[in-house]
């Protein structure tokens, strides 16, 4: 064992062993989604009709949201990491918990996807960990969204429906802003000493047309990057409504 | 052990031979310590006339043990569904890490891959990867073989669990990557470190370029026809531009693989699929995406009259390329010089005792 290593792992242990814990501020914005089809919560598993009257059930819903933050005029905010799997099939996964600056803002940002750089940076963890199952091995990307379900307009096998809607080269890609208000644009104050929630329903129905239209029938999967991934990540993006907010201390 | 370390600090100051010895217990601790912190580096060396490499381990520093844990998994056949397709079973180092005398590799439950297993070496110097160029980077590579069902068939989590459960892993993943752990991206990290450093650039050809032998007159001739003929798109020194190009080759009905048409959507790219490296040529056949090629007289033959007219076709395949029979053995005898047995015989790279 030479006599340098000996060194330099005394000099990089002497920290690990002696140095207090790190300090960690707690989040004070949180971010929760629930998924809706129109005006009510949509539970899975069970069956609903879309705008064409389309009869169909989820049985999964996820999707990728990236560089979240808050923005006050032109003034900036935070996000705390790059990017969240948000699973809104499982209520522990649905939110997002950030540490933001404390003020008063008055829209929510995020981007849906990943950006192109992150697509092909190699190997990652956390959220873009493959393991998730939402990164495509024979046409490396993430997926931005998935939504998977049944429908009997669906004429694929086991009337499937399903939307594994990726890509990230243009004019296709699949990385798309989203910004979110209050019900008449209030503003959203942040502090240090309190959590803010922020609610946020997502309404299914608007997917399948909004504001693209896609019939069950003639769409009942999309599953490659192009122009119709591009439709319907549009139309989910655009399934983000208003946010409602509210407040409570730290414990 | 660390707190066995602290505790060396409260003993008896005054015992002068205790002391002495507490002090050869820390520098033991901390011996065993910077192993583990401290993989060692293996240098990654360019070949001379190389370009900089593609892949220059940015946060997968290549060291000893890492590159062995790559080599290790690379052999491994529980990477697989059923435990018999390691990596190293579809691409063979006598083959040049291609699949020996195969169109197309056999995969799991008696099925078949969807294309003929490239040869492995110089991937560093590679931006994208498959006949499509579908891939985009190295540490994600594996992916595809191990996850798809023709193929390895494998699951990641599965393979985890599977890991983390073996007498040897657990170790070798800590002394790699410096700390205890075992996830898909030490996995992925692992195997790149080994594939990036299968370099070929050893053979006949390279010491002629060198200095160290001269071409015979077969060699010299069929060298001046290959780079009249050959080098625009199979250029020296890596025998590819690594562009995707349709080489007027049928669609197979049975396949109907369109090629990167299938990554990029756009029309133009139909029927194009990457030029191959012509290194290690004479082990890597069959030819072709799909392997149709059975010799290099075939694809010879192929560029020489049997290019299918088509909207995508190379511009440079338009009338296909002249060539004499005189000019085929010539050609042939100088694709022979890029053979490099000393890659083919390197243990480092050979399945792990």
């Amino acid at each position: 064992m030479n006599l340098p290593r000996v060194f330099l792992a005394t000099v990089l242990l002497f920290p690990v062993c002696f140095s207090g814990r790190p300090v960690s501020s707690s989040p004070n914005l949180i971010i929760r989604f629930h998924p809706m089809v129109r005006d009510s919560p949509l539970v899975f598993g069970t069956n609903y009709q879309n705008t064409f009257g389309e009869t169909f059930s989820i049985s999964r819903l996820r999707f990728y949201l990236g560089n979240p933050g808050l923005d006050s005029g032109g003034g900036a905010a935070t996000g705390a990491s790059r990017y969240f799997l948000v699973d809104l099939g499982d209520s522990n996964r649905a939110c997002i918990a950030l540490q933001c600056l404390p003020g008063s803002y008055h829209l929510l940002r995020f981007q849906l996807g990943i950006d192109s750089l992150d697509q092909t940076g190699g190997a990652e963890s956390g959220p873009l960990d493959p393991v998730q199952g939402m990164f495509w091995t024979w046409n490396s990307g993430y997926v931005t969204l998935k939504i998977e379900g049944l429908s009997p307009e669906s004429d694929q096998p086991f009337h499937a429906i399903t939307y594994h809607i990726g890509g990230y080269r243009y004019p296709d890609a699949t990385i798309i802003p989203v910004h979110i208000y209050t019900a008449g644009k209030l503003p959203v104050t942040v502090s240090d000493n309190a959590i803010t929630c922020l609610d946020i329903p997502v309404d299914i129905d608007r997917f399948f047309n909004n504001p693209h239209p896609l019939r069950i029938a003639q769409v009942p999967a999309c599953t490659t990057p192009g122009k119709l991934a591009r439709q319907c990540c549009l139309n989910f993006s655009a399934a983000f409504r208003e946010m409602s907010v509210t407040s409570k201390p730290k414990p | 052990m660390l707190s066995q370390f602290l505790r060396c600090f409260q003993g008896d100051v005054g015992n002068f031979k205790t002391q002495t010895l507490k002090t050869a217990f820390v520098i033991a601790v901390f011996c065993c310590f910077s192993f583990i912190l401290f993989p060692t580096p293996l240098p990654f060396s360019i070949p001379k006339g190389f370009p900089p490499p593609v892949y220059s381990f940015q946060h997968n520093p290549l060291t000893r043990e890492g590159f062995e844990l790559g080599r290790k998994l690379f052999y491994d056949g529980r990477l697989s569904k059923d435990g018999n397709f390691p990596c190293s079973s579809c691409h063979q180092q006598f083959a040049a890490f291609a699949t020996f005398e195969h169109r197309l590799s056999h995969g799991y439950d008696n099925q078949f891959s969807y294309r003929n297993a490239p040869a492995l070496f110089n991937l560093a110097w590679d931006s994208s990867f498959h006949w499509d160029g579908g891939v985009s980077h190295i540490e994600m590579q594996p992916l595809a073989p191990i996850l798809d069902p023709h193929e390895m068939a494998g699951n990641l989590n599965d393979i985890i669990g599977m890991l983390k459960k073996d007498r040897h892993y657990p170790a070798l993943f800590a002394t790699a990557f410096g700390s205890p752990g075992i996830s898909s991206q030490r996995i992925l990290r692992a195997l790149a470190q080994f594939t990036a450093s299968l370099v070929s650039a050893d053979a006949r050809f390279d010491r002629m370029k060198r200095g160290e032998l001269i071409f015979n007159e077969y060699e010299k001739t069929g060298y001046t026809i290959f780079r009249q003929k050959c080098e625009s798109c199979h250029a020296e020194p890596l025998f590819t531009d690594g562009s995707y190009r349709n080489t007027g080759m049928e669609v197979d009905t049975t396949l109907r693989d369109y090629g990167r048409m299938r990554i990029t959507g756009r029309k133009e790219d139909s029927l194009k699929f990457r030029v191959p490296s012509l290194r290690n040529i004479y082990l890597s056949f069959p030819y072709g995406h799909d392997g149709r090629f059975t010799t290099i007289t075939d694809v010879l033959n192929h560029y020489k009259n049997g290019v299918m007219q088509s909207p995508t076709l190379d511009p440079l395949l338009k009338n296909g390329i002249s060539l004499t029979d005189n000019d085929k053995y010539y050609l042939i005898a100088f694709l022979g010089t890029l053979t490099d047995t000393a890659f083919i015989n390197d243990k480092r790279f050979s399945e792990p005792p």
